[in-house]
């Protein structure tokens, strides 16, 4: 029985062998030069796209694909893998999506009469296979794809070879993998320009979350990308496509925290309101309010924070304070002004509901939220000998006495002390997001801060709506709002060689025109950081 | 898989009849008949909530521990008492001394005796956890190196909650959470007949040769760090290219498709019977000899079926430590019937494996079966004295139908000044997960964090 060997770094194996890693070249440069050339696994929807631009019909086969997991919190991360589960859906999903293509092989494979069978089949494979690499099918994989296309034709037709070479093509690294490894002439060690194909899909995959469409291959084929302003006016294109807006849409959900936001569930004695189809309102408010920045605002996080309206089915109209909605859409969607303490996506129902427990409001949760989502501070986990057990409710005292209490000791006041003023100061909402000004009979007292990295108090404020209002002119986001971007887009945490880039964001239109996130992505499409990656020096 | 799993015959599979025991029938372990000795299986099962030393820990001595008392927890395992290890005073120790403890920790660490590293924002560990390297070392003869099952999603997918099961560079494995996708994986390509499966088995070779030579070229590019990812799919590529030829163990009969009436898999109330599922899905698939290492995830939202409404985690959990009485009692003796349902799920799984004759015993005769929490005790969130359990056969490796005691005496937590001193009498369990890696000839003398080496003494 042959025995894979494998690699155990977190396992010491007794059999230690020698250290056999070589010194790289003298023109090497240093890893601060550029982030490393890396490949990135499609995501779910990133597969479908792809499949459906192979096929030219749209196909959903990927939603039943094991989920992404998240990192940074954003599941567009570079760390995915196929793993053993996954390389057997695709396996099965790829067996769909050939008979998919098979029947509509009129529109993919053509014959005409004069030319050899392998040439058709060759036509075929650059076809197809240009789709599916999202770049030209080398001899190499041509000379591949055509022995598999025989092998298919076997004991069949022209149809089934063509089916055997879509389903590889479905199931093959090169279609689950986005490269980005710059051309095959590379020197180890050294910074390389991507090629303009991966050029290409790295920008149509960031911008749309698909593949590149014809008009940006063209633009791959002609050479025009490596021009940041071809860059950025073919962004600016696609920026105006459906596609784009739902990626956009996507950023805002995970960057502030609220992809699980379907999954909320309330304690029904304290929230008699919650019912799953409250939770549904609120999702709706979300994506709705979220979609009116992205189209009408161009991404502008100063407006997401600061606008004084939302847009809500009856369910929240009602909770809101019987608000009167104007042009209710088909899904039943209206647009409403916020009653004085509401303002922005931060006072929303599902955003007070995310950030609390089952049963109560979580001040905590709720400051380390702003702190690290939207401030991009560091908060550290609690010291390992600290229970970290809420209070236990009580029916005499407000949410903010019993936390107070709980926080006071000595060893958790370090970091409490900027958690807890931040967190307290949208006291003035409970644990479903309804506005309240009494607690178990007592008044509520939401007086909070913004404490500043240093410790001192910068910024006081009272409740939820102006946190909002501050925050929409804070510098701090400001700055935060770009390095989160670059985490979802890019899939990785910052590098050290993406120090301009993040300058050109924080100090560029985005920073002088309303926190416009689409700026943001502009700067960066432009940038060093999006074309150039450093070569692994082994 | 072949052409067979396409639509048409899926519907087939899934219209199957009543959700009375689809596998009940007594099955007989088709790997006794193909070899001569029976191969050893790992099953790692993770529930969490933490402990309650009172009710879990067993009464008396090595020999004469008694689990047989009122609201004890294990009560439930009493009729499998002889094929039990009970470890009393086992520490996730890496956590309270690497950094982070509270909830997270504990499915980070437990199949992987790693800190938890958040350098990537989120909670994972440094490497790959114990059933992927078991599956490594002996899962290459099976259909499947391992398996990773899930009873019930409560945190939305591959939630640091939900993940007990890491690649080497430290990413989740992904889990089956539907019984019937379950099914269809393990026995879907079975059966079929001669002339056209053979055509077709043709054509799926000329298709794993391409998208393993194509994932070969794409990897040979790649550095070290992004050169595992490719090793992870070409492995996966490899054990559906072997699936092609080796169709499992002789003379294995293909079980009946399980019922589709459990297909809503978000109603917590049909946790019980999606758990009964996979288990017996996994007493299937170790009879077919089709994998040997299978991990499983267990939940614990609520309860409705044992009463238990409310939210365990908030509304039990965290109130475990209320002082008053009776409130006390009686918070913790509802912690007792959740923490007994997950003792009768282990029981029941092994009901299952025992009842498959293999050799001159059973299959449960050549199990491990690594039964871990989260938690120790749930009033005080911390990880030491985690509720632990061997069960099964082990195929003689561990002597079982005993209970250690690792650290005798109360309170380790007493004096302790914190994070940094040295907790009294502590037993890290990446002992446990060494010892378990050698009983399945994995040749190393630690397992996760470098500082904690050895094995467990006493299990032999």
């Amino acid at each position: 029985m042959p025995l894979r060997r494998f690699v155990l770094s977190s396992a010491l194996v007794l059999s230690a062998s020698a250290c056999t890693g070589n010194i790289g070249g003298a023109d090497e440069t240093p890893e601060s030069a550029a982030a490393p050339a890396r490949v990135r696994r499609l995501t779910r929807e990133e597969f479908n796209k792809s499949a459906s631009a192979v096929l030219g019909s749209s196909v959903d086969v990927a939603q039943g694909f094991a989920a992404e997991d998240t990192i940074l919190g954003f599941s567009t991360h570079e760390r995915l893998q196929v793993t053993s589960l996954l390389a057997d859906q695709i396996d099965t999903a790829a067996v769909t999506l050939a008979e998919e293509g098979r029947s509509r092989l009129s529109d993919l494979y053509a014959c005409p009469s004069g030319r050899s069978q392998d040439d058709c089949a060759k036509a075929f494979i650059q076809k197809v296979g240009q789709r599916a690499f999202r770049r030209p099918v080398t001899a190499e994989e041509e000379s591949d794809l055509l022995a598999l296309f025989n092998a298919g034709k076997q004991g069949g037709t022209m149809a089934t070879g063509a089916e055997l070479v879509l389903q590889a093509l479905f199931s093959s690294a090169s279609f689950l993998y986005r490269t980005e490894l710059g051309p095959t002439t590379g020197r180890k060690g050294q910074v390389v320009e991507l090629t303009p194909y991966e050029v290409a899909s790295e920008l149509s995959f960031m911008v749309t979350g698909g593949p590149p469409d014809d008009t940006l291959l063209a633009a791959a084929q002609a050479g025009t990308l490596s021009s940041p302003d071809e860059r950025e006016k073919q962004t600016r294109r696609l920026l105006q496509t459906a596609d784009a807006r739902l990626k956009l849409r996507q950023f805002f959900i995970e960057w502030l925290g609220l992809n699980g936001l379907n999954k909320v569930n309330k304690n029904n004695q304290v929230y008699p309101d919650y019912s799953v189809e409250f939770r549904d309102s609120m999702v709706r408010e979300r994506n709705a309010f979220i979609d009116s920045i992205v189209k009408d605002h161009a991404g502008s996080v100063k407006e997401l924070l600061s606008a004084n309206y939302s847009y809500v089915d009856e369910t929240l109209a009602n909770y809101y304070g019987g608000l009167s909605r104007t042009g209710v859409d088909d899904e039943g969607m209206g647009r409403v002004t916020l009653p004085p303490e509401r303002l922005g996506i931060l006072t929303q129902a599902g955003v007070m509901s995310t950030y609390a427990h089952f049963d109560s409001s979580s001040p905590i949760k709720r400051g380390k939220f702003v702190l690290t989502r939207l401030l991009c501070r560091t908060v550290p986990p609690p010291p390992a000998n600290v229970s970290t057990i809420p209070p236990a409710l009580s029916e005499d005292s407000t949410t903010r006495e019993r936390f107070a209490a709980h926080t006071s000791n000595p060893a958790c006041a370090g970091c409490h002390k900027t958690i807890d003023p931040m967190g307290f100061g949208m006291e003035d909402f409970d644990g479903l997001g309804q506005h309240r000004t009494e607690e178990n009979g007592h008044p509520v007292d939401a007086s909070g801060g913004v404490v500043a990295p240093d410790g001192t108090i910068t910024a006081p404020f009272t409740g939820g709506a102006q946190l909002a209002r501050q925050l929409a002119t804070n510098d701090e986001l400001a700055n935060c709002v770009p390095l989160q971007f670059v985490r979802y887009a890019m899939g990785r945490d910052e590098h050290a060689s993406d120090a301009e880039l993040l300058a050109a964001m924080r100090t560029g239109a985005y920073r002088t025109d309303e926190l416009k996130v689409t700026e943001a992505l502009v700067s960066l499409v432009r940038s060093a950081s999006f074309t150039q990656r450093r070569l692994p020096t082994r | 898989m072949p052409r067979d799993i396409s639509r048409r015959s899926l519907l087939k599979l899934l219209s199957g009849t009543a959700m009375a025991a689809p596998f009940g029938h007594l099955l007989t372990s088709s790997v006794a008949e193909a070899a001569d000795a029976a191969p050893l299986r790992f099953i790692a099962l993770f529930t969490p909530h933490g402990g309650l030393p009172e009710y879990w820990t067993p009464k008396g001595g090595e020999l004469d521990f008694n689990i047989d008392f009122e609201n004890s927890v294990l009560q439930p395992l009493q009729r499998h008492r002889s094929k039990l290890l009970v470890l009393d005073g086992l520490d996730y120790r890496v956590l309270y001394e690497h950094g982070r403890t509270g909830h997270e920790g504990g499915p980070v660490t437990f199949l992987t005796g790693s800190e938890v590293v958040v350098d990537s924002g989120d909670e994972l560990p440094s490497g790959a956890s114990l059933d992927q390297v078991i599956g490594n070392a002996v899962g290459g003869v099976t259909q499947f190196r391992s398996l990773q099952l899930h009873a019930f999603e409560q945190f939305g997918a591959q939630h640091v909650y939900n993940s007990i099961s890491f690649t080497e560079n430290g990413s989740r494995v992904p889990f089956e959470l539907n019984p019937a996708n379950l099914y269809k994986r393990l026995f879907g390509s079975m059966g079929g007949s001669s002339a056209e499966a053979q055509a077709i088995l043709m054509k799926r070779k000329s298709l794993m040769d391409y998208l393993i030579k194509d994932a070969t070229r794409l990897k040979k590019r790649l550095a070290t760090a992004e050169g595992q990812k490719l090793d992870t799919h070409l492995a996966a590529l490899r054990d559906i290219e072997r699936r092609l030829t080796n169709t499992g163990a002789l003379n294995c009969a293909k079980p009946e498709a399980p019922s589709d009436e459990l297909s809503d898999l978000g109603d917590i109330n049909n946790m019980p019977g999606l758990t009964k599922l996979h288990m017996d899905l996994i007493a299937r698939a170790f009879a077919c000899d089709l994998t040997r290492v299978v991990t499983m995830t267990i939940p614990g939202p609520s309860m409705p079926w044992i009463g238990i409404d409310e939210d365990i985690h908030n509304d039990i959990a965290h109130r475990t430590d209320t002082q008053t009485e009776p409130e006390r009692t009686e918070i913790r003796l509802r912690m007792v019937r959740v923490q007994q349902w997950y003792s009768e799920q282990l029981a029941l799984l092994m009901d299952s494996l025992a009842a498959i004759p293999e050799g001159s015993g059973t299959v449960l005769d050549n199990t491990v079966i690594l039964w871990g929490n989260e938690l120790g005790d749930a009033a005080g969130h911390m990880n030491v004295t985690i509720p632990t359990v061997l069960a099964g056969g082990a195929g003689g490796k561990f002597r079982m139908g005993r209970c250690l005691r690792l650290r005798p005496g109360k309170d380790p937590l007493g004096n302790w000044p914190g994070p940094g001193s040295p907790l009294p009498g502590a037993v890290e369990h990446n002992k446990l997960l060494t010892s378990i890696a050698q009983a399945f000839g994995v040749n190393v003398d630690r397992f996760g964090h470098p500082d904690y080496t050895g094995t467990l003494s006493g299990l032999t």
